[in-house]
């Protein structure tokens, strides 16, 4: 297996961070739905890319057109370093792809079905056999795909993505309809093989398991990209949630006219007020309270975490 | 390369299915049952055109079952594919998808090669069983004969796969292939009939003399004119222009049916050679191939064009 | 609605017919008419009219009958059928092979037609090709003519001949010119052909001609004349009776001029053929006086002459029936004589045998059953009677030629020499050496081994000839094609060599080995199986078994579980 840093990765070596997959401007439409439109985004070399989205965002038709399998309507995709609306079969050659619902030949056994596909890149059982130990479905090579656990379907359809020792690797929703236990096994399968140097884009609607896995994550709602950047910076950048409370209460009209300049937002709850604040702002905040007469009887400052943020994007674009 | 790969795969797909299976073996029994029945009669009258034997009782049962063995060999083809998710796993290879379609065809094809060739084997050897000599030329025009039909099975495949590739569901796929099948196997020949007849105008009207009923009631009819009279004379001259008006305009209509393309062409490699010219069998055999060809290139585009994974 | 039940019942009647025809196949003759019936029948329940169409190659024309009337189109009610007959005229220059016709009334049919070449209207066998005869002579030849046509042939019956010979045709007694053959039935025609007497020797043509509107057919008959009677004289028909005009028989009749001696027979003719000119005639009986004649021979022509003998007083005749008789070994031969008493006197006659070897046993008897013997016999004038002489060889008397004389004596004395042909028991069998049954495969040479064996007693038989019946196609050849003589008692093995066709089908077939010698014939009959060619079935079979069994693996290793 670790012959597998080899040929295409070693190629694109280097030490600044190398972009392997670069979408610009994508677009694409399926009569007057706007399936994506205008998506750019990057992930670099290395890099396991989280590609958020609810269920119907976009994420798969996406996913498509980087394999080449759907033409854009326009935009320009790489997938390392090949053009992809021009060559969509190179593509597929330095690319593995694990689709939503992978489907196997039910009559065949797994090493079978593995054996089909390994055929096309002139690879044998030897490889085949290697791959199954990998993904740990060794033991279960001479069982019918038809009577495989889902679990076992994704092992063995993760199997078949990494037949030609992809640079890059894109899973779509591998995780879903996985047991608590199986996503877990999933999920450490993925970071084996970002150990290994592959550059990963990981694609699911559930947050928590993309900020387990993922170094950095890109949003997607509607066809378009929200967010993108690296998980530690995103929660930074998003800034300070502040929780005041006076006493005497505070008039909604006070409340705007002495703390707009501290907060983006202002927002009124029970009594208490939540200020948006690009950041920790309590003190200036309760040094102009008093200034103004008002006593306060509870401050205190909450970071928010990525999944409020995941579901205010989602919310807020709406 | 990645052609043969889908090919080898095919061939093994339809070879190992229980439908291929059980309609080979089926149309063995059948051929060797009408065989033995045949040889029978053949034995009774002591003398036996071998060939006229083993290509009539093949041929019909062939033109039955050929057609099932065709369109369920291909109608699924592209939409099981679909409904088991296969197709976006095999695309996400570097395989092209002309590959595809044209590795499924070709494995069909030669599964049904396959087939016809161990019917016509089985029938060899209970023709071979039974001590009817056969000589090479005999075994040349079975051969021939074997390959017509190979064509013939080939025509309901490719409708099967047009229908394949046109459709979302194997359901559907099945009712295309079907409604195919009847339109072209019913529908055209009828609707032959109904254009040549058409086209051809109005048959002459035979000179009616009379209109008598019987007295018993059992039968009313028009009487028309003695056999040897001027006017039948002139009548049967124009009845038989409109005759053959008529015969030229519907077989062309029998050109776009494969089950006549496939038994005209059957009846002429039994030597029966007097059936039409030279011209006319050319024509039948260029309709025979055209059919097949052209259902198969349509489901070929679509299929190549098509978008959606 | 009412139109749309017509529809589907349009639909199902062009499914399923509701037009029957006896036959899906017929032959036929360029120019030939052919009727064939046809039932159609209305199975709905409703009333229906359907126009009856067909339709064929271009040429062809053809009408609807029913009941006598040419119609075009037929109401039936519901449940009704009729008989119709289509009738076709195939034309006149149409070309042999296949033709189809198809009918239309409420469904289709179609009938496959093959017209063949127009000679073929009639076929005449056996196909004779010559026959071989003296000028003047008759010959009566068999002719089977059989129709190849389906409608009924109208035929004419006739011959051609060279100048002065005679030919007609008989069917039965009578004398026959014209005839109608029905398909199938052959009629048997005697044809008889009298060559003129004046024909030389050489090769003439006859031919039996059939004219029918289809054309005309004949049957050439090659008649080889092997002997002229051109430049032959006429004859003398010379009759003698006596004073009650009764025939004289056995009357000796002297031509003086060439010294030649005839008899009479027993109608007292006799016929003296002679090169033209004149002739006398020295006619003399015993028992009777001698007369002369004198004749005049004419080239071509029968001179009949009567001529009365008168009787002596006592002349006794003994004459035998058939003086030769020929008897198998262990029978009693009886010659049949007749002592006539030929004077007008009475007298009494004493009957004796001289001549027979001493160990063979002899009597005279008045009947032929008779028991008791007869040693003399009494005669009036003129009176004739019948007797029997029964001879009884020993039961060891050898086959042979015995020459003995009959002798009647009174006042005068006749004797008449007898033969007595004692014949050998031929008796010839021919047995299989192999049983009754045997197997042989098509193509192949199968041997069938038989002894041929003298079962009979005494008789040597002479130029046996073999031969083998075989079905039509077969070969066959017997070893050795002749013996030459097989004494009694003697057995010798032959064998028959048959070729069987290569398309010979597999089944039981009857072969007939036949032996025929000069005095007696034997055959015996076995069944041969034929079987299918040994290796062809073995390789048939295996031809199946590997295509199921490789069937059978490739589903093993490609099949879903």
């Amino acid at each position: 297996m670790f012959l597998l840093i080899t040929r295409e990765s070693f190629k694109y070596c280097s030490f600044k961070a190398y972009r392997v997959i670069e979408v610009e401007e994508l677009c694409k439409s399926y009569g007057s739905l706007k399936a994506v439109s205008n998506l750019s985004f990057s992930v670099k070399e290395g890099e396991v890319f989280g590609f958020l989205g609810p269920n119907g965002a976009g994420k798969t038709t996406t996913l498509n057109m980087l394999m080449g399998l759907v033409v854009p309507d326009s935009g320009r995709i790489t997938v390392a370093g090949v053009e992809v609306v021009e060559h969509p079969l190179e593509v597929r050659r330095v690319a593995g792809y694990l689709p939503e619902n992978p489907g196997f030949y039910p009559w065949m056994s797994v090493l079978q079905n593995m054996l089909y596909f390994a055929d096309f890149y002139g690879l044998g059982r030897a490889e085949a056999e290697e791959l199954l130990e990998l993904v740990g479905m060794a033991g279960h090579s001479h069982r019918k795909a038809g009577e495989l656990s889902k679990g076992m379907r994704q092992r063995l359809a993760l199997a078949q993505a990494l037949l030609n020792d992809p640079e890059v690797l894109l899973l779509d929703e591998p995780t879903s309809g996985l047991d608590p236990e199986g996503a877990a096994e999933f999920r450490e399968l993925v970071r084996r093989l970002s150990r290994e140097g592959r550059t990963i884009l990981f694609s699911s609607h559930i947050l928590p398991e993309v900020t387990e896995v993922c170094r950095s994550v890109g949003i997607i709602h509607r066809g378009r990209l929200v967010v993108q950047g690296e998980l530690k910076k995103l929660s930074k950048m998003r800034g300070f949630r502040v929780v005041v409370e006076t006493q005497p209460p505070l008039p909604q009209e006070d409340a705007e006219r002495l703390l707009g300049r501290f907060a983006r937002r202002i927002e009124r709850r029970d009594g208490s007020y939540v200020l948006d604040c690009p950041e920790d702002t309590r003190a200036s905040i309760s040094r102009e309270l008093f200034r103004h007469g008002y006593a306060v009887t509870e401050i205190h400052a909450e970071s928010p975490s990525l999944e409020e943020l995941y579901l205010e994007v989602v919310r807020g674009s709406e | 390369m990645s052609l043969l790969v889908v090919a080898k795969k095919e061939f093994a797909e339809q070879v190992g299915s229980r439908r291929f299976i059980v309609l080979t073996l089926l149309t063995m029994l059948v051929v060797a049952y009408a065989l033995h029945m045949g040889l029978r009669i053949a034995h009774q009258s002591m003398r036996a055109e071998v060939l006229q034997l083993f290509i009539g009782t093949g041929n019909a049962v062939f033109a039955l079952f050929g057609a099932g063995l065709g369109l369920l060999a291909g109608f699924d083809l592209i939409t099981r594919e679909r409904e088991q998710g296969t197709l976006k796993v095999l695309l996400s290879h570097p395989v092209p998808r002309d590959a595809i379609i044209l590795g499924k065809a070709a494995g069909a094809f030669a599964a049904i090669s396959l087939a016809v060739a161990c019917v016509l084997a089985v029938a060899t050897g209970a023709v071979l069983i039974y001590g009817m000599p056969l000589s090479i030329e005999e075994l040349a025009d079975v051969a021939a004969f074997g390959g017509v039909t190979v064509i013939y099975i080939f025509t309901y495949f490719s409708f099967g796969i047009f229908a394949s590739a046109v459709a979302k569901s194997s359901g559907t796929a099945l009712t295309i292939s079907a409604l195919l099948l009847v339109f072209f196997s019913a529908a055209v020949p009828v609707a032959g009939e109904l254009v040549s007849s058409r086209l051809a105008g109005e048959p002459p009207a035979p000179p009616v003399y009379e209109h008598r009923v019987h007295e018993d009631g059992s039968a009313a009819l028009e009487v028309v004119a003695e056999p040897d009279s001027q006017a039948m004379r002139a009548y049967e001259q124009k009845m038989a222009e409109y005759m053959e008006r008529k015969r030229r305009i519907s077989a062309i209509f029998g050109l776009f049916s494969p089950v006549y393309n496939y038994k005209e062409l059957v009846r002429y490699l039994m030597a029966e050679r007097t059936y039409g010219s030279h011209a006319e069998v050319l024509n039948r055999l260029a309709g025979f191939v055209a059919m097949p060809a052209v259902f198969f290139t349509l489901g070929y585009v679509r299929f190549v064009r098509e978008d959606v994974v | 609605m009412r139109s749309l039940l017509l529809l589907l019942a349009l639909v199902l009647a062009a499914l399923t017919g509701s037009l029957e025809l006896s036959t899906s196949g017929i032959s036929a003759i360029a120019g030939e008419e052919l009727s064939i019936p046809l039932t159609v029948s209305n199975p709905y329940t409703f009333s229906l009219t359907m126009p009856l169409q067909y339709s064929a190659p271009a040429g062809f024309t053809g009408w609807f009958e029913y009941s006598g009337l040419r119609v075009n189109s037929l109401t039936l009610p519901p449940g009704e059928s009729a008989q119709l007959v289509f009738h076709l005229k195939v034309p006149e220059g149409a070309e042999p092979g296949r033709y189809r016709i198809s009918l239309r009334a409420f469904g289709s049919r179609w009938i496959e037609l093959r017209v063949a070449e127009p000679e073929e209207f009639v076929v005449a066998l056996p196909e004779l090709r010559g026959v071989v005869m003296e000028a003047g002579d008759k010959v009566e030849l068999e002719v089977e003519l059989r129709s190849l046509v389906s409608t009924p042939l109208e035929l004419e019956v006739s011959c051609t001949t060279p100048p002065g010979w005679r030919c007609s045709s008989f069917y039965g007694e009578s004398e026959v010119y014209a005839l109608v053959l029905r398909q199938g039935a052959g009629k048997k025609l005697r044809l008889v052909i009298e060559s003129s007497p004046e024909a030389d020797v050489g090769e003439y043509g006859v031919e039996l001609v059939l004219a029918s509107s289809f054309g005309r057919s004949s049957m050439p008959v090659g008649v080889r004349i092997s002997r002229t009677h051109r430049g032959e004289n006429g004859s003398v028909v010379l009759k003698l009776l006596d004073r009650e005009a009764l025939p004289v028989p056995s009357a000796e009749v002297l031509v003086e001029e060439s010294g030649e001696v005839y008899h009479t027979g027993q109608e007292g003719e006799t016929v003296i053929e002679l090169p033209p000119g004149r002739y006398t005639l020295r006619v003399s009986k015993p028992g009777y006086q001698a007369r002369n004649l004198v004749v005049e021979v004419r080239a071509g022509k029968r001179v009949q002459e009567e001529v009365v003998l008168k009787r002596r007083a006592y002349y006794v005749e003994l004459t035998a029936e058939s003086p030769v008789v020929s008897r198998s070994l262990g029978a009693k031969p009886l010659f049949r004589l007749r002592l006539k008493n030929m004077g007008y006197l009475d007298d009494e006659y004493s009957l004796r045998v001289a001549g027979l070897p001493p160990s063979f046993y002899y009597r005279f008897k008045e009947e032929q059953g008779a028991e008791e013997g007869l040693s003399v016999l009494y005669l009036r004038g003129g009176e004739e009677r019948t007797l029997y002489l029964e001879v009884v060889p020993p039961v060891s008397a050898e086959p042979g030629e015995y020459r003995f004389t009959a002798i009647a004596s009174g006042r005068w004395r006749a004797e008449e020499n007898l033969t007595l042909r004692l014949r050998g028991e031929y008796r010839l069998a021919i047995e299989p050496a192999g049983g009754y049954l045997s197997f042989a495969s098509p193509g192949e040479a199968a041997e069938l081994r038989a002894v041929l064996r003298n079962t009979g007693r005494g008789g040597t038989l002479t130029s046996v000839r073999l031969r083998a019946e075989v079905p039509e196609g077969w070969h066959a050849e017997a070893v050795p094609e002749e013996v030459p003589s097989l004494r009694p008692g003697e057995a010798i093995p032959v064998v028959f060599r048959l070729t069987l066709p290569a398309d010979a089908l597999p089944s039981e077939y009857m072969v007939k080995l036949r032996a025929e010698a000069e005095q007696s014939s034997a055959e015996a009959e076995l069944r041969m199986v034929v079987r299918e060619r040994g290796g062809a079935a073995l390789a048939g079979a295996l031809i199946i078994l590997v295509t199921v069994a490789g069937l059978a693996l490739l589903y093993r290793r490609l099949g879903r579980k």
